[in-house]
């Protein structure tokens, strides 16, 4: 009799459970199927067509990895691969300089919570709040080398043989644009850091300061290794965003990366290789999808390799 | 209950009217696709003249967003939709839709007499040699001149290169932008060396480029570009940075006194008020052609899979009349492709006179249909010649190489 009780009270705790599954399942549901719709199945379905020979928007034959062959190593397309790659990787480590470098002395100047520093914080933070397509704009009619804002500055200030034509260089294209990131980013990485600084107790800090230690120290052997996990975030996101990099170099370079390809991304090989246009020709959709599952494994594997490696040496808070 | 009959009559009534309305015109309903946004008036004028004639053909005239059109139509039609009758671009860019099989060919069905061979070959599919649209305009590369400033500076008019030098450095000692051009939309610069460059490589380069008896490492190409080079002393300070915004603003400002352009500028200058005319780029010696580059902007096609063919193909015969491209020159102020046109506006006309001494705009013409494409190798040349990264000799080797490659 006792184990009769037992099972019917076993199954009735089995049976809630289940109903409880079904219950978060049915809940999971419509944010599974968005991510499903909007994000697994276009990223597959690049997959899918980058098997394929594609004339324009039709599908041809199942090809297998010639598309891959023909992107990683004809010569035809494989220097404006390798060209792109080396501008992303130089966005790269220029944004961890000067974006995030300016954001982390920003942040520990605000930490020490100035006069008007919360005047200084919505003023750093303002550029980011706006769409990045009125800054590229705006900044292109900034640095148009006859009517522009920068150069006519320059000119009033005396310094006029600095004046220059900064977007059609091939010197100085790519670093103003990098600058102009910058300045439109800045105050992302600025908040994150100090918001991380934020949560050291002020103890920690104020014991130092008791013992003798220079600001420099504290900075580099508190506030510093304490931030880490905030350090891991902005770098891997610096990260994403420097080879994903299209909106700034599409808007005040073109799709070709003027001039002659210094501002040349892989998000706009992509996009010319995909899309075409009307200088560079038809679309491949082919070619184009490869070379976006490539950039998509290359993002992937770095991205995963980097957060581990920064996690694992973040010190945590106890 | 009363009001609930009345509304029901009303209902049958109403349905009756239309039945009969449906009936008495039996109309045929044609979609007709453009990207020509800024042209919807003057098509639907176009098309009321149309159906006048025609009344059991009804058109809808639909403009696209200019810069997608190409992927709208091709993904409408790829997707066996589409609109019975379309704009088409023209070369390369008909290639993509017409090799698939999306385009009904037209020769034999339409009478094409009032057409050149020139004219039609920016509709032709090579594959095959048939005609895939109906040719509507072209568009022509001249220089811009500021009438006032050449009279303020008592500048002739120059005819051949070393005068137009001269006239350039004149300007240029006076504080004036002698030319508007600039380098950081690449496009503008394959524009610019339309009416430079085939002059000096002459009348028969194109066609044996073309035929594959040269390359463009050609002694004649080569010394075109290396001629073509020395305009960068007269251009703006800062002209690699200068985009096709600022040249048009430059130039209608009164602060250039040049500008190398399309016929498709000319709108722009009008309205901007500025005191303007057009001529042929210069002679490379005295004596010499001055050609100038001209290339056919489009076409109207219809689609192979139009269930209305039959009244799509007389819309299509209609685009290839003398009464089309009438209105089409008078409403759109375009030089049409069809010939007999009376064109009133002076500014086409001299455009259209200009044409006597017309050669291919090369890279669009003839190299626009593989990847890389000749524009794409040209402009980034240019960008190179123009900032002294590269010599002449390397771009025009650059060009040669990339054409060679291309698929």
């Amino acid at each position: 009799m006792a184990q009769a009780i037992d099972t019917t009270y076993e199954n009735a705790v089995a049976r809630r459970r289940n109903l409880r599954k079904l219950w978060l399942a049915f809940l999971l549901f419509p944010a599974m199927a968005i991510l499903l719709t909007f994000v697994f199945l276009p990223m597959a379905s690049a997959v899918w067509y980058s098997v394929y020979d594609w004339d324009g928007l039709v599908r041809g034959e199942f090809v297998g990895l010639a598309n891959f062959q023909e992107v990683l190593f004809d010569a035809r397309n494989n220097k404006f691969l390798i060209n792109a790659f080396f501008n992303n990787v130089k966005v790269f480590i220029a944004l961890m300089i000067v974006q995030n470098g300016l954001a982390l002395t920003l942040a520990l100047l605000l930490a020490r919570e100035p006069k008007g520093y919360r005047f200084y914080q919505i003023a750093f933070f303002l550029p980011v709040i706006l769409s990045t397509v009125i800054i590229g704009f705006q900044w292109k009619l900034f640095l148009n080398p006859i009517f522009g804002l920068v150069n006519t500055l320059l000119r009033n200030v005396g310094l006029g043989d600095w004046a220059m034509p900064w977007l059609g260089l091939p010197e100085t294209a790519l670093g103003s644009m990098i600058l102009v990131n910058a300045w439109h980013w800045v105050g992302f990485p600025t908040l994150v850091f100090l918001a991380a600084i934020h949560r050291i107790p002020k103890d920690l800090i104020e014991a130092a300061r008791l013992d003798g230690a220079s600001e420099w120290m504290i900075a580099r052997d508190i506030i510093w290794p304490l931030m880490a996990p905030a350090v891991t975030i902005i770098v891997v996101l610096t990260f994403i965003g420097s080879f994903n990099w299209f909106e700034i170099p599409y808007i005040m370079g073109g799709l070709e990366g003027a001039p002659a390809y210094s501002t040349d991304m892989l998000g706009l090989l992509f996009y010319r290789t995909a899309f075409g246009s009307v200088s560079a020709g038809n679309s491949d959709f082919g070619t184009g999808s490869a070379l976006a599952v490539l950039i998509f494994i290359f993002i992937f594997t770095f991205s995963t390799i980097a957060t581990r490696y920064l996690t694992s040496r973040e010190v945590e808070l106890s | 209950m009363k009001s609930l009959r009345k509304i029901a009559s009303m209902a049958v009534l109403s349905t009756a009217t239309f039945a009969y309305a449906g009936t008495a015109l039996a109309q045929t309903e044609l979609d007709f696709w453009s990207w020509r946004q800024e042209d919807v008036k003057a098509y639907n004028e176009i098309i009321a003249a149309f159906e006048e004639q025609n009344p059991d053909i009804k058109v809808t005239f639909t403009a696209h967003e200019a810069t997608s059109y190409n992927t709208i139509l091709t993904t409408a039609l790829a997707g066996g939709a589409g609109p019975d009758i379309m704009h088409t671009r023209s070369y390369g860019s008909l290639e993509a839709i017409a090799a698939p099989g999306y385009l009904e060919p037209l020769d034999g069905k339409i009478d094409l007499s009032a057409l050149s061979a020139d004219e039609l070959l920016g509709t032709t599919l090579r594959a095959d040699g048939h005609v895939y649209a109906v040719p509507f305009a072209s568009q022509t590369i001249v220089v811009f001149y500021n009438k006032d400033l050449f009279e303020q500076h008592d500048v002739a008019l120059p005819e051949t290169w070393d005068e137009f030098l001269a006239a350039s450095q004149k300007f240029k000692d006076a504080g004036v932008i002698p030319l508007a051009n600039g380098l950081a939309d690449a496009w503008t610069m394959e524009i610019m060396s339309g009416a430079f460059l085939p002059n000096f490589y002459g009348k028969d380069f194109f066609g044996e480029v073309t035929s594959g008896a040269t390359d463009f490492e050609d002694e004649r190409f080569v010394n075109a570009l290396e001629k073509f080079a020395a305009l960068k002393d007269y251009m703006p300070q800062g002209y690699e940075g200068v985009d096709y915004a600022t040249m048009k603003q430059l130039f209608s400002a009164g602060q250039a006194a040049m500008f190398v352009g399309g016929s498709f500028d000319i709108p722009t200058f009008v309205s901007s008020g500025v005191n303007f005319d057009i001529m042929q780029g210069p002679a490379a010696e005295e004596g010499g052609p001055r050609m100038v580059a001209t290339w056919l902007d489009g076409g109207y096609g219809v689609n192979a899979a139009s269930e209305n063919k039959e009244a799509a193909l007389k819309f299509i015969q209609f685009t290839a009349t003398q009464p089309f491209a009438q209105m089409l020159t008078d409403k759109l102020a375009n030089v049409p492709a069809v010939d007999g046109a009376d064109i009133s506006d002076p500014m086409l006309a001299k455009v259209s006179d200009f044409h006597a001494e017309a050669t291919p705009y090369i890279m669009l013409v003839a190299f626009r249909f593989n990847t890389p494409t000749g524009s794409t190798l040209l402009q980034n040349g240019l960008q190179e010649l123009f900032t002294g990264k590269k010599t002449a000799a390397e771009v025009a080797a650059d060009i040669s190489a990339g054409i060679k490659s291309a698929e």
